[in-house]
């Protein structure tokens, strides 16, 4: 074939596929002619066409997605195809967008949150927020079904017709109250700019899209790299490209670079061209530059809007909206240029990711709190949305700040809100078992943190033990309706243990009440039949703390007696479900049964056994889990005790080898963490040992040694390590 | 790195070197896209190059700074490396399954997972699509974005200065011929 020759068999060709089939094959006989060869070329080709097999029909619109038909395709994105549809059955007039999201988005994923959110975007009815009606799987892909609108880009908007600024400031009020709107309704919008507003013809400004960024975000599900993030580098704040946790105060700054563009008719930041990592330095550090419009006050409410850091902005579209509102009614503003903000500027910069996370839980528990008080059960669907969510992010924000220091302030707040939130739906719970054992943990779990995070401060203790009370009121009742309920009863036994622990240290006969109590539950439950793994579990950690609380109330007899009924129990759910976590405790039991006969009763042939058994279990768990610093300091302790005992039976040298491993080990995760005051104690009080039994200038050597581990010690509190290194410089002046 | 929209206006302008700058930062990202995605290990990752493609374009390119028209300018280029991209890395591959320097040419496992996901076999669709170029440099063209870069009948009839009814004719018959051709 020659291209001359090409030129005629598709120009045939392509006028036989305009042609429907029946009249095609006139067309051909005509066109060729006697040209047999030129007719045998054109047939093949068109044999080949088979519409519907999918072969490379690139951008043929589907005829029908889910229930609607498709009029035409109307825009084409980084996230897919949007087409204009139809109700298929013609109930209705109804035009809507339909969006399919392109291949290589997460599908599984996408659909899974979009499942989760659809309802809360189905009910965000606003008249500035373009209407979610559905979605759905279309040839293997998510749709999203949404209001069609025709518009114009809200910043076009603005330009074309000349708009002064406060009609530029009352068209983004509109903007702002629907981020608003949303926002009491938990939604973040995630992806806004200027792109994603239309003005209709009404000049009625339309947010498109809300929501959908987190269904599509691959980042929820910890699941992608920067590269895939659906989000608009131009649109994102600090945080965002941070990839940290969003609040409504990201939303806030998406606000502010709307607001600025709108206002100054263009961006704030230029990104063009820019690499991501130097995008990165932009989006993070580089401060806004100032609007320099002819007032100050709207320059400085853009500028607090455009905080890079959350803390510093205004926390809310309602803030920002407020302020706005104040400007256009000539009343002083609240934002003030950042200097009157240092004090917070340096806390929040400390505390940059406690507060984002802070900020959300707070959002979402005053809004739960707001609807269970207003509506109380009148919208069921609701509250149980609700009761989820701010649930989730009340567990979730106490495993974040578990380990942060300081940021006080933001933990009581979210604590008393969280109160708040528990209190208010305990009203509502009535009959409802579930919710009472859901609110029985939430307030466990409140008191665990009220109680760890003031363990000096009687009066907050007093605080987790009002928490803990509510729960165990809670799991009474729950377990007084359904008492033969074995996960009820151990939950009930874990709650009242943690009564128990709220006054030890206090009143030892009523920690020793409440451990006598769940014994007596488990125990009673246990003569008519066997016990769940959970219920053991729990029978063992009241024998646990019973054996503490004899201790401490010097009856070393009945400790030993509740000590060696802990151990047998752990040992029996260790057959059940041998787990690390209960080997852990196991090792530890027999640890304490070893104190008591080493140190109270003088036995240290007695504490032979139980020693034994602790090492082989923590060496075992320090075999698994090789990267453990709590695994290693457990054997170090097993170590340091058997020293003890080695010596007590005169074994002196095998004393001083073995805590000289201990030594070791506990230095080494002193390196870790150099500034745990704990093991810095335990290394005093090993060296104090070690000093003893060494002589001469190597008993000196260990002395100096361990003198300097006490050196950061607050030893006034101390009485233990004050004793030991009271010994060491006795030893060291030899 | 280089600004990618302002070469494009060179390019546009009539300035051939602008094009040279040009491909290695595309041809880099699209494989750093490529790795990204693969790193993802989604277990139903089924990102095609046409996809890759769009991508390239939303993160070289200032959305805001970009009409229509350069899109389209910009994609064309993005069709024509990703091809040079995916056939290289088929024909390395081909080379080693015969055997020949062994262990030289380390296969990126990026793009061996793109291409699986290609909706034809890049090899024997190139192969074909080198016949048809052959016969009609304009068809060949047309099929290149369209296949290649995921460009609309419109933003090829842009790049290439046609009418989009002349893409559409033209695109149909092209379309029939590699169908005959890969059958």
């Amino acid at each position: 074939m020659t291209p001359g020759r090409w030129d005629r068999v598709k120009e045939i060709v392509a006028d036989a596929l305009e042609r429907d089939r029946e009249t095609r094959a006139d067309f051909l006989k005509e066109a060729c002619g006697a040209d047999a060869e030129l007719r045998a070329e054109v047939e093949t080709l068109l044999r080949a066409d088979d519409p519907g097999s999918g072969f490379l029909e690139l951008d043929q619109a589907p005829e029908q997605i889910g229930p609607y038909r498709v009029v035409r395709e109307v825009g084409r994105g980084g996230m897919g195809t949007v087409y204009l549809g139809e109700r298929a059955d013609g109930q209705f007039e109804h035009r809507v967008a339909i969006k399919v999201i392109k291949r290589g988005m997460d599908t599984d994923a996408v659909l899974r949150r979009f499942y989760g959110e659809r309802q809360i975007l189905a009910r965000l009815q606003h008249p500035n927020i373009t209407r979610l009606f559905d979605g759905g799987m279309f040839d293997g892909r998510p749709y999203f079904v949404m209001e069609y609108l025709e518009g114009e880009p809200i910043a076009a908007y603005c330009r074309r017709r000349s708009l002064g600024i406060e009609e530029r400031v009352r068209l983004f009020l509109a903007v702002s109250d629907a981020v608003e709107y949303a926002h009491r309704n938990l939604v973040l919008h995630r992806d806004l700019k200027a792109g994603n507003i239309l003005v209709t013809a009404d000049g009625v400004p339309k947010l498109l899209d809300f929501g959908i960024a987190k269904v599509l975000d691959t980042d929820s599900a910890g699941e992608t790299t920067a590269a895939w993030r659906p989000l608009t580098p131009q649109a994102a704040s600090p945080e965002q490209y941070r990839g940290e946790p969003l609040t409504t105060a990201s939303d806030v700054y998406a606000l502010g670079l709307l607001l600025f563009e709108l206002l100054a008719d263009r961006p704030p930041y230029d990104l063009g061209g820019l690499t991501p990592v130097e995008m990165g330095r932009v989006i993070c550090e580089r401060p806004a530059p100032p609007l320099k419009s002819a007032d100050s006050d709207l320059d400085n409410i853009v500028a607090r809007a455009l905080e890079k850091d959350a803390a510093l902005r205004y926390q809310t579209a309602a803030e920002l909206g407020e302020d706005l509102r104040r400007w256009l009614g000539g009343m002083p503003v609240q934002a003030r240029p950042a200097s009157a903000l240092y004090r917070a500027r340096k806390f929040a910069v400390r505390h940059r990711k406690a507060l984002a996370v802070a900020a959300v839980v707070l959002v979402a528990i005053s809004a739960a709190v707001g609807d269970a008080v207003v509506q109380g059960r009148r919208a069921k669907r609701r509250f149980e949305d609700l009761r989820q969510l701010a649930g989730t992010f009340l567990f979730e924000f106490y495993d974040a700040i578990e380990n942060l220091p300081g940021a006080t302030p933001a933990r009581e707040l979210v604590m008393r809100r969280g109160i708040e939130y528990l209190d208010s739906l305990s009203r509502e719970a009535s009959n409802d078992i579930g919710l009472k054992r859901e609110l029985a943990e939430g307030y466990l779990r409140i008191g665990m943190a009220q109680g760890l995070y003031y363990e000096s401060n009687l009066g907050k203790r007093g605080a987790a033990r009002e928490s803990f009370s509510k729960a165990v009121a809670l799991l009474e009742d729950v377990a007084g309706r359904q008492p033969s309920d074995a996960a009820v009863r151990a939950e009930l036994g874990k709650a009242l243990l943690a009564m128990a622990t709220t006054h030890q240290g206090q009143d030892y006969l009523q920690s020793r009440a409440y451990e006598t109590r769940v014994i007596g539950l488990l125990e009673g439950a246990a003569k008519r039949g066997p016990l769940t793994v959970e219920e053991q579990k729990v029978l063992g950690s009241a024998y646990n703390g019973l054996a503490e609380t004899c201790l401490a109330q010097q009856q070393d007899a009945d400790a030993v007696t509740a000590r060696l009924r802990s151990v047998e129990i752990l040992e029996g759910v260790l057959k059940a479900a041998p787990d690390d976590e209960t080997q852990r405790l196991l090792a530890q039991s027999e640890k304490r049964l070893a104190y008591i006969y080493l140190v109270r009763l003088h036995d240290a042939a007695k504490a032979v056994g139980p020693l034994r058994s602790a090492m082989a279990i923590d060496e075992g768990l320090v075999a698994r889990h090789p990267e453990s610093a709590t695994a290693k300091l457990d054997l170090a302790r097993d170590r340091s005790y058997f020293a003890t005992m080695l010596e007590r039976r005169g074994d002196r040298e095998g004393a001083r080898r073995i805590l000289e491993s201990a030594i070791g080990m506990r230095r080494e995760a002193l390196g870790l963490d150099p500034r745990n005051a704990m093991l810095r104690a335990s290394l005093v009080a090993d060296y104090s040992k070690l000093a003893g039994l060494l002589q001469g200038s190597e008993a000196q050597n260990a002395a100096r040694t361990g003198i300097e581990f006490a050196r950061d010690l607050d030893l006034t509190s101390d009485a233990d390590a004050r004793a030991n290194v009271e010994k060491l410089r006795k030893v060291a002046e030899r | 790195m280089a600004d990618v929209g302002a070469l494009l206006t060179r390019w546009q302008g009539g300035d051939k070197g602008a094009l040279d700058e040009m491909l290695p930062v595309v041809y880099d990202e699209l494989r750093k896209l490529a790795r990204a995605c693969l790193h993802s290990e989604r277990p139903d990752f089924s990102l095609q190059p046409t996809d890759l493609v769009h991508e390239a374009y939303l993160r070289l390119l200032d959305q805001r700074e970009v009409d229509w028209r350069n899109r389209a300018h910009f994609l064309g280029i993005a069709a024509k490396t990703i091809r040079r991209v995916l056939l290289n890395h088929a024909e390395a591959r081909n080379a080693q399954k015969r055997g020949g320097d062994l262990g030289k040419v380390s296969l990126d496992i990026a793009l061996e997972c793109l291409e699986r996901n290609a909706t034809v076999d890049v090899f024997s669709l190139n192969r074909a699509l080198e016949r048809l170029s052959a016969l009609d440099a304009r068809q060949g063209e047309i099929v290149e974005l369209r296949v290649f870069g995921g460009l609309t009948v419109e933003e090829t009839a842009e790049v290439l200065g046609f009418s989009p009814a002349t893409v559409k004719r033209e695109w149909s018959v092209a379309r029939l011929f590699l169908k005959r051709e890969l059958a």
